[in-house]
């Protein structure tokens, strides 16, 4: 017999000492692979930005809006940065 | 050198269309050259294929009978189907590289179903001895559900 085989010996074509040839194929092989719901969602892209602030600044810029959202001269009716 | 066997992707249309019934009708199996050039997306029906092998050297053109197919459904959420006969030719002496089987049951080639193709992955050359495929365990072809 000769080669070529598989790793496992079990596919492949093996021609016999009498010159007989013997194909021997594994299975065709289907999936059918159900989707989960979170695949039928649509995407949502996200972009991610990096940008290089102070630490304090962040902080500052942090308790500036925060400081908006707290007051009224900010909040004002239908107003400032939460409606 | 693999030996590979793949689906015609359209032979699930085919069958969910009623248009192949496995394992009630004819199947065979027909060798064909190199110069087919197979399309596994598109390639449906047995006027899709060319270049099979011509009536000689143990050969005859059209391929051997290998049905009724059988429908292999003993392992959870597997379905195959397979064949008890392994199309042999003997004494051969030709030149092929796939073998392809389809549902010879409809009228015309235009609505033959195809099922699978084996890639020999090179050119066999048998000469005046027995070429045969023997199919495997798992059946010819197999579809995992999950």
């Amino acid at each position: 017999m000769s080669d070529p085989f598989d790793r496992f010996g079990q596919y492949g074509i093996r021609t016999a000492p009498n010159g007989d040839i013997t194909v021997m194929p594994p299975a065709a092989l289907g999936v059918a692979q159900a989707h989960v719901p979170g695949d039928l969602r649509k995407a949502e892209m996200v972009a991610q930005v990096v940008i290089n602030v102070p630490v304090s600044k962040i902080e500052r810029f942090l308790q500036d809006v925060q400081a908006m959202l707290t007051d009224d001269e900010w909040r004002g009716p239908a107003e400032g940065l939460v409606p | 050198m693999a030996v590979t066997n793949k689906w015609y992707k359209p032979a699930f249309t085919s069958t969910f269309n009623k248009e192949a019934l496995w394992t009630t009708d004819t199947v065979k199996c027909q060798l064909h050259t190199v110069t087919y050039s197979v399309n596994q997306d598109t390639h449906r029906y047995r006027s899709d294929l060319t270049n099979e092998l011509t009536t000689a050297g143990g050969y005859t053109a059209g391929g051997i009978t290998i049905s009724a197919l059988t429908a292999l459904t003993g392992t959870s959420l597997v379905y195959g189907l397979d064949s008890a006969t392994d199309p042999s030719w003997n004494p051969a002496t030709f030149t092929c590289r796939y073998a392809i089987n389809m549902d010879t049951t409809p009228g015309t080639d235009a609505t033959r179903p195809l099922l699978n193709y084996v890639d020999f992955g090179a050119d066999q050359s048998p000469s005046a001895v027995q070429f045969q495929i023997q199919w495997a365990a798992a059946g010819i072809v197999q579809v995992t559900c999950s």
